[in-house]
C-alpha cells in the first residue's frame, strides 16, 4: 500500500512539474506598460524634368538684349540632359528652364531637397577635371524667365558621400550618405515644385572636348 | 605778324585736338573682355523665438525650434507589433527618393579668354550674422594679361535682395599693397547702368580682390548672392 501511495505521489510530483513547464511564460510573467516610440516613413514621389519649358537652352552671358537658346543634341523637351551645346572657354552661360522639380510627400511636415554634383566636372576628351564650382543653379520660373548669364546663382558642391557610377555619360549617378549636406531647397508643405536654371561659367583655361557632370537630387521626409 | 598768327592758330588746333581726343579715344575704346566672379553670403544666426509650427504638445514653453523631424500624433491608438527590431540610439531611418540629371557641354579653347580671368569663378563667405560685417583679404584674384593699353572697369551687376544692397559689398582691389580704405562697388542696375575704373596699363597686372560685406540688421537667414562683374576695354 505505501508503495502505491509513494508511486501516486511521484505521479502528483511528475505532473506538477510538467505544468510548470508546459505552462505559457505569460501566464506567470508580470504585466506592465511598455511606451513604444516609432517613426514612420512617408511616402515620397520625385519626378525630375529636364527642359521643362519650351523656349529651354543655353545662352551667353550679355547684358542688354538677350540671344535666342540653343542647345545641344542631348537636349529634347521634358527629358535628355541638360546639354549646353558649344561653349567657348572663358565664358558663362545660362541654361533656361533646366530641371523642374515636382515632389509629392504624405509628409505634413514637407521635405529637404538635397543637389550635389556626383564628380568633378569631367573632360571625357581628354580625362581632365574641373571643380564642380563652375556650375551654378538658380531660381527659374514654370513658364517665364526673366534670369540672364549675369543673374547670380549658387554653386554646386561636390558630394562627399559615396557614389555609386556619374564617370561616364551613360551611367547615372547614385549618392549613399552619411550624413546629408545643406538642401538647396525645402518645403513645409507636402507638396511643391522648385524650377531651376542653370549656370557654366567655363573655365578660362579648359581644354576641348566634351564635358560632363552628374547632379544627383535627393528628396528627404521631414 | 602773320606767322604769329600761324603760330597761334596752330597752338589752338592743338588745344581741340587735346579737348577731342579722350572722348574720341573713349568712344572708340572697345569692349574685349567681361567676366563675373559670383560673391555668395550665406546668412546665419537670427535668433529664432518661437516656431508656432513646431510648438510641442503639453504647454511647455518654446524657447527655440528649427525643425521638427516627424509629426506628432493628435490621437491614441493600441498597436500590436511582433519582431520588433530597435535600432542605436544614434540612427536615424529616413525616406528618401533620389533623381539624377546629366549636364553636359562641348567646350572649344578660346584665346581671349586668358586676356582677363580670375583665380576662381565665385567666392563664398564663412556665415555672416546679420548685422555685422565680414572681410576675407584676397577672396580672389583678377587678372589682366594684355600688352597693348588696357583699362578694367568693375561693379557689381544687382543687389542681393530687397534691404541687401550690392554695395553693402565693398572691395580693397590692388596688385602689391592694400589701399587704407575698401570702397563700395557701385551697383550696375542700380547706379544708372555705369561700371566704375579700377585701373589702366599695358602689362600683365593681377588685383588682389579683398571683400568686404555688411550684412544690414534686418536681413533674414539664407543664402545670398550677386556677380562682380569685370569689364576689359582697350
Amino acid at each position: 500500500m505505501k508503495r502505491y501511495l509513494l508511486g501516486f505521489l511521484g505521479v502528483i510530483f511528475a505532473a506538477t512539474a510538467m505544468v510548470a513547464v508546459l505552462s505559457p511564460a505569460g501566464a506567470v510573467t508580470a504585466t506592465g506598460n511598455v511606451t513604444v516610440e516609432w517613426h514612420q516613413l512617408p511616402i515620397i514621389h520625385f519626378t525630375l524634368t529636364p527642359n521643362y519649358y519650351s523656349g529651354y537652352g543655353s545662352v551667353i552671358a550679355t547684358f542688354g538684349t538677350q540671344p535666342a537658346p540653343t542647345h545641344g543634341p542631348g537636349a529634347s523637351q521634358g527629358g535628355g540632359s541638360v546639354d549646353f551645346g558649344k561653349t567657348l572657354a572663358g565664358d558663362t552661360y545660362l541654361y533656361k528652364y533646366a530641371a523642374q522639380l515636382t515632389v509629392t510627400t504624405n509628409d505634413p511636415n514637407g521635405f529637404d531637397v538635397y543637389g550635389e554634383a556626383a564628380t568633378e566636372i569631367q573632360n571625357s576628351s581628354d580625362s581632365t577635371m574641373y571643380p564642380t564650382q563652375a556650375l551654378y543653379y538658380l531660381p527659374s520660373g514654370a513658364s517665364s524667365d526673366s534670369n540672364t548669364g549675369f543673374t547670380p546663382g549658387i554653386p554646386f558642391a561636390q558630394t562627399s558621400g559615396v557614389v555609386t557610377g556619374g564617370n561616364n555619360v551613360a551611367t547615372p549617378a547614385s549618392i549613399a550618405y552619411v550624413t546629408y549636406p545643406a538642401p538647396v531647397a525645402q518645403s513645409s508643405s507636402a507638396n511643391a515644385n522648385f524650377y531651376y536654371d542653370y549656370e557654366f561659367k567655363v573655365p578660362p583655361t579648359a581644354t576641348n572636348g566634351n564635358y560632363f557632370v552628374w547632379i544627383v537630387y535627393t528628396v528627404v521626409g521631414q | 605778324m602773320k606767322r604769329l598768327q600761324l603760330v597761334m592758330v596752330a597752338l589752338g588746333v592743338a588745344v581741340l585736338g587735346l579737348l577731342f581726343a579722350e572722348p574720341v579715344r573713349a568712344t572708340i575704346a572697345s569692349q574685349q573682355a567681361q567676366i563675373a566672379v559670383t560673391v555668395v553670403v550665406p546668412v546665419s544666426g537670427t535668433p529664432v523665438a518661437y516656431v508656432p509650427h513646431a510648438a510641442p504638445y503639453g504647454g511647455q514653453p518654446v524657447i527655440a525650434s528649427i525643425a521638427l523631424r516627424r509629426a506628432t500624433p493628435s490621437f491614441g491608438r493600441v498597436f500590436r507589433a511582433e519582431a520588433l527590431q530597435f535600432d542605436s540610439a544614434d540612427s536615424d531611418v529616413v525616406a528618401q527618393v533620389q533623381n539624377p540629371l546629366l549636364v553636359q557641354a562641348e567646350v572649344t579653347p578660346n584665346p581671349k579668354a586668358t586676356i582677363l580671368y580670375s583665380n576662381n569663378p565665385g567666392y563664398t563667405f564663412p556665415p555672416v550674422p546679420p548685422g555685422s560685417t565680414t572681410k576675407e583679404t584676397c577672396a580672389f584674384t583678377v587678372t589682366v594679361d594684355m600688352l597693348t593699353t588696357w583699362s578694367l572697369e568693375q561693379g557689381v551687376g544687382a543687389d542681393f535682395a530687397s534691404g541687401f544692397n550690392g554695395n553693402d559689398l565693398a572691395n580693397n582691389s590692388y596688385v602689391s599693397t592694400p589701399h587704407p580704405t575698401s570702397t563700395p562697388y557701385v551697383v550696375y542696375a542700380d547706379d544708372g547702368k555705369q561700371w566704375s575704373l579700377l585701373g589702366t596699363g599695358s602689362t600683365k597686372t593681377v588685383y588682389c580682390i579683398d571683400l568686404t560685406v555688411t550684412v544690414p540688421p534686418g536681413v533674414l537667414d539664407g543664402t545670398y548672392t550677386t556677380n562682380v562683374v569685370y569689364t576689359l576695354f582697350n
